[in-house]
């Protein structure tokens, strides 16, 4: 049988295609995009299904079995990030596990240990149309979808048409997918827009929704505007400066990014991370002046592809993959930068455990990683991930690699930047000790810069007193004396 | 330009000559394993007329006289790396001390950068062999990091011993890049001065405890260790045994761990073997005598590894990295018989610590297996190699966090940290539901894998919090299983 033919017959209904999901299997849910019908179709089987485990990283939107009462037919479980779209409740209320796992060791069970590895009985994802060698593409958004595809025994793939085509390892064949639903986004009107957000609960919500939408690209409004209408004012106001919506980028983080710009020497190979601060800082017009800087990075935050376009970016001195924009994801690009990728030599995407591998990273001289924090301590620990000891609030990303691979390259440079304080000025994220039960990012061996609105603190080569000093010179000036005191009992007699 | 005899002869001066290179202000790097043991005494007889000098040493082998309160101010004192069983560890337990927490394989980058804020390294102080035809000293079986930092500093001072061996790899040092040499070559101590040290030991226990050692230790270290340890308790003189491979025969426990991390060692893998306690037993049990082409990667030797190599054991003939190479950057803790095999042997190669340790380097072989000690463990996977209750610090990473995420970062490689399932006398647990504030994470839980007690093997790696509890709690101590269940239950379930 052709591929067209092979096509043609897989390609069925969302309520067909997980017809083959049965009691008892595990079920993987890609990362970006979260399929919109797949999901919903399973859940549909809610009777007539016992145990079926539900795995997925940062869920766009709340699967419908996160309400209580679908235990026994789906139980759900976290991976990598929790993310903003609904998971936060099931993972705070403990009614869903966790697995704690990094970006370039994912798969290594599968590769390495299949006897004692996670089965991946199912894999849902989303891929493009096949091309005329019956290749797919997972558009802009490729992470670790196609390795996990080829660990998975049952493929099922939503197919979006506007979905790009990029260079590297951004390819499937349609025989290695078993179902295919189409699921190619219409064009939200402007009117059922307009009744989404009249018919929010509360007015700040609507209000916030109302100026994020402004700046919504109309081919997107379905993928966010009725996930963002479940949302508060404030995620709202969150997500918008994460995925790059934001109206302007408010005046902290704008100072952190011109901090960070300094540390940038023309010829560096970057690594921007997806969380708050770090992921504005591209888009700030702060890298506009550099030269020759290439990218070598998980995924690529909002106005990166931009400098390629200004002619910041070249790759020129890049030391691996040479001239070329190595990421595995677009996903937070802008529309107008996914389009400038598509079919452009120089962009490649590869799978997320190639691209953050410590060794990969490494290889790039004077690369510069930049990533966000929620908290430091004194003697350098950096968490990502918990906040009050042990609350997870995000996974790791691909953060730990990404910044360990930095600090490995000759000339290289790990730079973590964090806001001064939190919950509105009434916490410092520099600490003198992480609570109990803190997940450690970063190991205080690793820290290196640490920037705040407040400057730069330079920790490698550093002991704890001198550590201590740096941090205090950062931290908010609010907080400075009761940090001295407390870097006073720890380090000095 | 003078050839190297005469710079050599030029150089050889008395301890007291060479440490007048050091100024007040400086930053004197003193080395590990061995740490140099005639310099370090001179430099504090001129602490009348020194200020402001800062001392950086990893693991002292005794205690510096400036330890003593009242000298801060001419010498002060730096630990990086570990603290030592010496008196270096209540220094930084008075917080007398400041601590550099640095990581075997980025030690020296700020410097390598040359970052405007490395740094310094005014004066290093470090022990050689003496000269080659060529003009080149070794660093004996100690080479570590100790020849990128002789290439870092502005002033080199070396102790110069006759007895020390010559290896492959990257451990030599021209002469010419030493400023001062000072004779102190290793002799063997009679025994009848050895009897009279033990004689004169006030505690029975202590006396009993280092005679049993004793007879384990050659002639040629006695100078070096027998009066260290003299001034220990008992306990501390077993423990010390027990850490660097003295001890008479394995405790039951020791014995347990390694059996089920020979286990998980198949034929052709390449070994790294940390230097706590249990994993530094490992080679020494005979648990390893019947794998098949074994290699090795490590940043140091613990005793019984180099044996393996005489068995036919350890052939490094799968090895794609430096194949049929056994590579480390120390044999510190082997035989002086092991070491002797060493000597000049093209199969051993010494390098520098930085690069054995590099994680790219370690991940390079495949089916690496790393075996380590951990102090704590809690049962999301975070494990602490480094503090107690909190922030006490006991000991530094060594390469510990490189070598484990190089090897489990290499293809059909794993990361095995093994631990006692308690401390104390089994009053306390080693593995616990969360860390207590301050814990230093020497690996964290997105690279924890294969945890080790005398119960059993813990597979944590793909493993959710709920399933790594249970994990975890299996290979618990049965007298704390039923408090670790309650915990986990209040963390990880609704």
């Amino acid at each position: 049988m052709d591929w067209q033919d092979e096509y043609k017959r897989k390609l069925v209904s969302a309520e067909e295609a997980v017809g083959v999901v049965k009691s008892g299997d595990r079920v993987e849910i890609s990362i970006f995009p979260t399929p919109s019908l797949l999901p919903l179709a399973l859940h549909e089987r809610r009777d007539e299904l016992r145990g079926v485990e539900t795995v997925m990283p940062e869920p766009t939107y709340p699967m419908p079995w996160f309400e209580a009462g679908f235990e026994e037919s789906f139980s759900p479980t976290l991976e990598l990030h929790v993310g903003m779209g609904g998971a936060r409740p099931v993972v705070d209320e403990k009614r869903a596990d966790y697995y704690p796992i990094l970006f370039s060791l994912w798969h290594k069970p599968h590769f390495d240990r299949p006897e004692s590895a996670p089965p991946m009985d199912v894999f849902m994802c989303t891929v493009s149309p096949p091309d005329k060698n019956g290749y797919c593409s997972f558009g802009g958004h490729l992470w670790n979808k196609r390795v996990l595809a080829r660990h998975a025994k049952v493929v099922l793939a939503e197919v979006d048409d506007t979905f790009i085509r990029t260079h590297g390892t951004n390819y499937i064949h349609v025989s290695e997918i078993d179902r295919f639903v189409d699921n190619s986004p219409k064009i939200m009107p402007d009117e059922e827009m307009e009744e989404i957000i009249q018919g929010m609960p509360d007015e700040e919500g609507s209000r916030e929704l109302r100026a994020v939408a402004e700046r919504v690209e109309v081919e997107r409004r379905y993928d966010f505007i009725p996930k963002l209408a479940l949302m508060d004012g404030a995620t709202i106001r969150g997500w918008a400066q994460v995925y790059g919506y934001q109206s302007e980028t408010e005046p902290i983080a704008l100072t952190i990014g011109k901090y960070v710009a300094e540390l940038i020497p023309d010829g560096a190979c970057l690594q921007v991370g997806g969380g708050t601060p770090s992921t504005l800082i591209p888009g700030m017009g702060v890298l506009d002046e550099k030269h020759d800087l290439g990218v070598h990075s998980e995924m690529s935050a909002r106005g990166l592809v931009e400098l390629v376009r200004k002619g910041v970016v070249t790759g020129k001195r890049k030391n691996f993959h040479p001239g070329k924009y190595v990421v595995s994801a677009l996903t937070a690009c802008s529309q107008d930068e996914i389009r400038l990728t598509h079919n452009n030599p120089m962009f490649e995407l590869y799978d997320s455990h190639y691209v953050v591998n410590i060794a990969n990273v490494a290889a790039n001289d004077n690369m510069v990683s930049i990533n966000s924090a929620l908290s430091v301590d004194l003697t350098g620990q950096i968490t990502a991930e918990t906040v009050f000891g042990g609350r997870l609030i995000a996974g790791t990303g691909g953060q730990p690699e990404l910044h360990m691979g930095a600090i490995n390259s000759r000339g290289g440079r790990a730079i973590t930047c964090l806001r001064s304080t939190a919950m509105g000025g009434v916490l410092s994220r520099i600490v003198p000790q992480h609570d109990a039960g803190t997940a450690i990012t970063v190991t205080r061996g690793f820290a290196d810069y640490v920037v705040t609105e407040y400057g730069v603190a330079s920790l490698l080569g550093k002991t704890f007193r001198q550590r201590a000093e740096e941090l205090i010179s950062v931290a908010h000036p609010d907080f400075r004396a009761e940090l001295r005191n407390e870097a006073q009992k720890l380090f000095y007699p | 330009m003078m050839d190297w005899q005469e710079h050599y002869k030029r150089k050889l001066v008395s301890a007291d000559e060479a440490v007048k290179l050091v100024k007040s202000g400086d930053r004197v790097e003193i080395a590990m394993s061995p740490t140099p043991s005639v310099l370090p005494p001179a430099l504090g007889k001129r602490w009348p007329e020194l200020r402001g000098v800062e001392t950086v040493m990893s693991e002292p082998a005794y205690d510096m006289p400036w330890y003593e309160p009242g000298q801060e101010g001419s010498l002060s004192t730096t630990l990086t790396v570990h603290v030592g069983m010496s008196g270096g560890g209540m220094m930084i337990d008075e917080k007398r001390g400041d601590y550099l927490p640095s990581l075997f394989s980025l030690w020296h980058k700020p410097i390598n950068d040359g970052r405007s804020d490395a740094p310094p390294v005014d004066v290093f102080m470090c022990t050689v062999t003496p000269p080659d035809k060529n003009g080149y000293c070794g660093f004996g079986p100690y080479l570590w990091y100790k020849r990128v930092l002789s290439r870092h500093a502005k002033v080199v001072l070396a102790e110069v011993n006759d007895t020390y061996i010559r290896t492959y790899g990257t451990n030599y040092i021209h002469v010419s890049e030493i400023d001062r040499f000072v004779d102190n070559s290793s002799r063997e101590m009679p025994d009848e001065e050895l009897g009279s040290i033990i004689r004169d030991m006030e505690d029975e226990n202590a006396r009993e405890a280092l005679q049993e050692v004793s007879a384990r230790i050659e002639p040629l270290r006695r100078y070096e260790l027998i009066p260290k340890l003299a001034k220990m308790e008992a306990q501390g003189i077993r423990r010390w045994a027990e850490s660097m491979g003295f001890q008479s025969e394995p405790e039951p426990v020791g014995l347990a761990i390694c059996q089920y991390v020979a286990d998980l060692i198949p034929d052709g893998s390449c070994l790294q073997i940390g230097g706590g306690t249990p994993s530094t037993l490992l080679p020494s049990l005979g648990l390893l005598d019947g794998k098949h082409d074994l290699g090795f990667h490590s940043e140091m030797s613990p005793r019984g590894v180099i044996d393996l190599v005489r068995k036919g054991v350890m052939t490094g003939k799968y090895k794609n990295f430096h194949t049929r190479k056994y590579v480390s950057s120390s044999l510190s803790n082997c035989t002086q018989d092991e070491i002797q095999f060493a000597h000049n042997n093209p199969m051993f190669e010494l390098r520098d610590t930085s690069y054995v340790v590099n994680i790219a380097n370690v991940a390079s072989n495949n089916n690496m297996v790393s075996v380590n000690s951990a102090i704590a463990i809690d049962l999301t996977g975070q494990i602490t190699s480094e503090t107690v209750f909190g922030g006490r610090l006991i000991a530094g990473t060594g390469g510990q966090p490189e070598l484990h995420m190089g090897a489990l970062s290499s293809q059909g490689g794993r990361a095995i940290t093994c631990l006692r399932s308690t401390a104390m006398k089994g009053v306390v647990s080693r593995i616990v539901p969360q860390h207590e504030a301050g814990t230093a994470i020497t690996v964290s839980r997105g690279y924890a894998d294969y945890v080790v007690t005398e119960y059993g093997v813990a597979s944590l790696f793909g493993k959710t919090f709920r399933q790594r509890a249970e994990e975890l709690i299996s290979v618990a101590h049965p007298d704390f299983r039923a408090e670790l269940r309650r915990e986990a239950q209040k963390l990880f379930y609704q």
